[in-house]
């Protein structure tokens, strides 16, 4: 028997706001086919992707209705369940373990050249 | 009967301080701000709690009584736009029905903002996850914003660069509450008056009101801030005795209450007797024995009445007993002079 895939035609993503070189994000749910700055049933948070003066990313999220739309069977996009595994709602995204770990290699890697640097200049 | 009005009057009480407002003026615009989440009730364990004794109903009623009610002043606080006066012709009932109504606005306007130990730090960890080290170069911090969660209560966690997940401490949590739920008059981080250096220069302008009105509206009563802006200037004007420049304001009470609490009332009392508010006064002492029930003066307070009861503080407790003492001689002078100008 062919296995079929559940889709959902609604999905949990996010909407881009904000203006040149300046991203805002709202997270909503839309039917999956519209486009990206489709009209959305109903705006669910923001994400701020730029860190403030604080070096913090602002993230909100209505999870009452989060919860309530899953319950709808709504789908998550990648990005926001990257956001949910980090927030402790759901479970951590391998995608964010992937990227911390070439983040660590990337700047163990920086440093050692640093070294080098600091060696071959003395 | 009794009893239910008993309670109901408790009710009141309670849900008076579940309303506490903080005013302030502003160049042109006036903002009146609820405080209702400012109630954390530490449990009656520590008897050392202020807050515990603060809002029990004999001191809020002496501090309401000594911080008097001047209705022009307390109208006066508060700078408005500008408009042309309304000029209205009454009959006498009318009259009285629009003082009373002043008088109660008034009332509403010195409610007191309580006076408070500092909070508690969060620390709060959720998970350790080393494996995540390095995911993002910068914080995460996570707020929720379901409907009808008040700023008290509200979910905000932060995932740190090194991936442990924490509940946001108590400065996160206050500008990220500012961000999504902005309260009139509040901002997002705390003006520079409020830095030490800058504080005392403001004090030495006898801006006393102005700074504890800012500090109202910034802060919550139990930010540590908002602890040591007040307390410092309450020193200052103990320091300075500029007492009447509080009276008829909500501040006249915390400041009171503090000067008791840290056993410092003498000036307060020396600067009273000079006004000729000997019932405020004792008033002041009565509050000492409710704050200090083991003192000397507590002990020997036993069915003394009226200025016997500040002699009593005079002998025991006082630090600055010389002028107090003389004060006192003088108001009694005076008073023994009036009755012999009446004979």
């Amino acid at each position: 028997m062919p296995r079929i895939k559940y889709i959902s035609h609604l999905k949990i993503r996010l909407k881009l706001y904000g203006c040149t070189n300046r991203p805002f994000y709202h997270i909503v749910v839309m039917p999956h086919k519209k486009p990206r700055q489709g009209k959305e049933l109903e705006q669910l948070g923001t994400y701020d992707p730029m860190p403030n003066m604080f070096n913090e990313k602002l993230v909100s999220v209505n999870f009452e209705r989060i919860q309530y739309w899953l319950g709808k069977k709504a789908e998550i996009s990648r990005p926001v369940e990257h956001l949910l595994g980090l927030c402790g709602f759901l479970p951590i995204h391998p995608t964010s373990y992937l990227e911390a770990t070439r983040n660590r290699k990337k700047m163990a890697e920086a440093e050692q050249n640093k070294e080098e640097k600091a060696e071959s200049g003395s | 009967m009794a009893a239910s009005s008993r309670r109901l009057s408790y009710c009141l009480l309670k849900s008076n301080y579940t309303a506490l407002l903080r005013q302030v003026t502003f160049q042109k615009s006036r903002c009146v701000r609820s405080l209702s989440s400012a109630i954390t009730t530490e449990t009656g364990k520590d008897d050392k709690d202020p807050f515990v004794v603060f809002r029990s109903q004999e001191v809020q009623r002496i501090l309401k009584k000594i911080t008097g009610l001047n209705v022009e002043k307390v109208s006066h606080m508060v700078s408005s736009t500008l408009k042309k006066p309304t000029y209205k012709l009454l009959t006498e009932e009318e009259t009285q029905e629009a003082e009373e109504s002043a008088r109660k606005a008034a009332e509403w306007k010195l409610q007191m903002p309580p006076f408070m130990l500092p909070r508690k730090p969060i620390h709060d960890i959720l998970s350790k996850d080393p494996d995540l080290e390095g995911f993002d170069s910068s914080k995460y911090v996570f707020t929720d914003i379901s409907f009808g969660v008040s700023n008290k209560e509200r979910l905000i966690v932060v995932r740190d660069t090194d991936g442990t997940l924490r509940k946001a401490d108590w400065d996160e949590r206050d500008r990220v509450n500012q961000v999504y739920n902005p309260t009139t008059g509040q901002v997002y981080i705390a003006p520079k008056m409020f830095d030490d250096e800058n504080l005392e220069r403001v004090l030495n302008d006898d801006k006393y009101i102005y700074m504890l009105d800012r500090a109202c509206v910034q802060f919550e009563p139990d930010n540590p801030d908002f602890i040591r802006v007040t307390h410092k200037t309450f020193e200052h004007i103990n320091k300075n005795r500029k007492f009447d420049v509080l009276r008829s304001t909500r501040h006249f009470g915390p400041m009171t209450f503090y000067l008791t609490w840290n056993n410092k009332i003498d000036l307060l009392l020396v600067d009273m007797i000079h006004r000729g508010l000997m019932d405020d006064c004792i008033d002041v002492v009565n509050l000492y024995v409710i704050l200090h029930p083991t003192s000397k003066t507590a002990n020997n307070m036993q069915d003394k009445q009226d200025i016997e009861r500040v002699k009593t503080y005079c002998q025991n407790d006082a630090e600055n007993k010389a002028e107090l003492e003389l004060s006192i001689q003088a108001f009694e002078d005076s008073l023994r002079g009036k009755s012999k100008q009446t004979a």
